[in-house]
């Protein structure tokens, strides 16, 4: 290249060649450099997700009901958890992704991993580094699924409710043996919630300072209201719609009506063929049990029969001498 | 008959050397390169097969305290307790089409639920059942490795009265990748 030329700079093939190889040899290490990380930030979430969804499967056989268990990353993860109520048995969807320094802080399109036998409620994207997470079984009438709770422990509850209610009582258990949970979740009065806490009021009625309204058998987040029953079959259904969005539980509750109404064909099926005579009598209740389950609709219209079926069920056969379940 | 002499200036001649060395690099980058992503490969099987392993035993676990499998009364409950009537009820639940076979996870190829003890012979089927040794609940594959549990496999059994009556057994699970 010469500057002495006053009508123009010369730049001579040596000079162009180098520039446009340069350019092009440049352009493909960086855009090589982006696909590796990009790469291996998706390997490396697809095997944080798996291992998650690995991760549960103790929590969910009530190995570890009763209790809570923390779940640590290695560093700061935001989790998805969606759900598809369509099929026979629907889908827990969960996507996990790491926090990175380089590019988004996380993963805008994270791979998901699909399972048919988890019930997860909790809210549908949480971050955070230590998760808690308990477990409740739904009987209704006959063992349907372990409900999985999941919350960040940077969340709060709290729970306005007496310590001497079954709630109380339970969530009481639970923060002694955890300090986390200890951390995230109080119960009391209202005026002794941290600010920055979810309040979840029972029977007071909805707005005030309350985020959550429990009245009756309904739970009232903002606009919406959803449905559970505290009855007989415990208090699953009720920390379901407190942890998770209403949409959301409303889909899980269509999912565990699915799988409680092939439960039932199976029980009609041990019934059949019990060589020891096991739930005689019980084959026509099942029968209209699996249909109504499988056409469960939503909490507010068809909760209320299901359950109420699910406990007359339960009576016909703990009079047996030799129940179904 | 007159020579034909090609003369290169020297200009001519560096700009071959350099495109020689810029070829030369690629070269020797692309070979590097599907070296180390050789490498990356096999390292990523391995460890996609050690999490299949571990979750295969863990879902053998899982499966056996299903509320489809685990044996449970209104009453009462018992950890890694098979009730059988249930087990064989599934197996022509699945035979029958119910789309169990994909619950556990579409990786799960086999699941199957054999007697240890006392010994017995042959799949269960409703005309011989109890008296069998193996329930075959699904079987995608014929080429499979199968991980498994010790359990107890309980029934009703209605001699002497009526009593629920357990047995040693395993529940074995067979997922995509095992070897």
């Amino acid at each position: 290249m010469s500057l002495n030329n006053k009508q123009g700079f010369e730049f001579s093939f040596g000079w162009i060649f180098a520039l446009l190889f340069g350019a092009v040899i440049i352009f493909l290490a960086v855009y090589m450099a982006f696909n590796i990380v990009a790469g291996e930030r998706r390997a490396s979430d697809v095997g944080l997700t798996k291992s998650f969804d690995t991760l549960l499967y103790p929590v969910g056989t009530g190995l570890e009901s009763n209790k809570v268990t923390q779940i640590t990353f290695p560093v700061e993860t935001r989790l998805m958890f969606q759900c598809n109520s369509n099929g026979d048995f629907g889908e827990q969807i969960i996507k996990t992704s790491a926090s990175s320094s380089l590019g988004n802080k996380y993963s805008q399109n994270p791979i998901n991993v699909k399972s048919k036998d988890k019930y997860i409620f909790a809210g549908s994207s949480i971050e955070g580094k230590d998760f808690l997470t308990f477990v409740q079984p739904l009987n209704l009438p006959f063992d349907v699924a372990d409900l999985v709770y999941f919350i960040s422990a940077k969340q709060k509850y709290c729970f306005i409710v007496s310590k001497t209610s079954s709630v109380g009582k339970e969530l009481d258990n639970l923060k002694k043996n955890n300090y986390y949970f200890n951390k995230s979740v109080f119960i009391g009065d209202l005026n002794d919630c941290p600010a920055d806490s979810n309040k979840v009021c029972f029977n007071s009625g909805a707005g005030s300072n309350c985020n959550i309204s429990i009245s009756g058998n309904q739970v009232i987040k903002g606009n919406k209201i959803v449905y559970f029953d505290g009855g007989e079959i415990g208090n699953s259904l009720l920390y379901a719609a407190v942890f998770s969005e209403s949409d959301y539980y409303e889909c899980q509750v269509k999912r565990l009506n699915k799988r409680a109404s092939e439960l039932a064909k199976l029980y009609i099926e041990k019934q059949k063929m019990s060589p020891a005579g096991c739930g005689l009598g019980l084959g026509a209740a099942l029968e209209t049990y699996a249909n109504l389950t499988k056409n469960f609709n939503n909490t507010k219209n068809s909760l209320g029969d299901v359950v109420s079926l699910a406990k007359e069920i339960r009576r016909q056969n703990e009079e047996l001498s030799c129940p179904l379940f | 008959m007159r020579s034909l002499v090609v003369r290169y200036s020297k200009a001519q001649l560096k700009i071959q050397e350099m495109a020689f060395v810029i070829v030369a690099i690629i070269i020797f980058f692309l070979i590097a390169g599907i070296f180390i992503f050789n490498i990356w490969r096999t390292g990523l099987k391995k460890d996609i097969e050690m999490q299949r392993i571990e979750k295969s035993s863990e879902i053998a676990l899982k499966i056996a305290d299903s509320p489809e499998l685990g044996w449970a009364s209104s009453t009462s409950s018992c950890d890694n307790c098979i009730d059988l009537d249930k087990a064989l009820s599934l197996k022509e639940r699945i035979s029958s089409g119910s789309s169990y076979k994909d619950f556990w996870g579409a990786d799960i190829s086999s699941i199957r639920i054999r007697l240890i003890y006392p010994q017995k012979n042959g799949e269960c089927n409703k005309v011989n059942y109890p008296n069998c040794k193996t329930i075959t609940l699904f079987n995608k594959t014929e080429d499979f490795h199968y991980v498994g549990s010790y359990v107890s496999l309980c029934r009703h059994d209605e001699k002497k009265g009526g009593y629920f009556k357990c047995e040693l057994g395993k529940i074995e699970v067979s997922a995509k990748g095992l070897e």
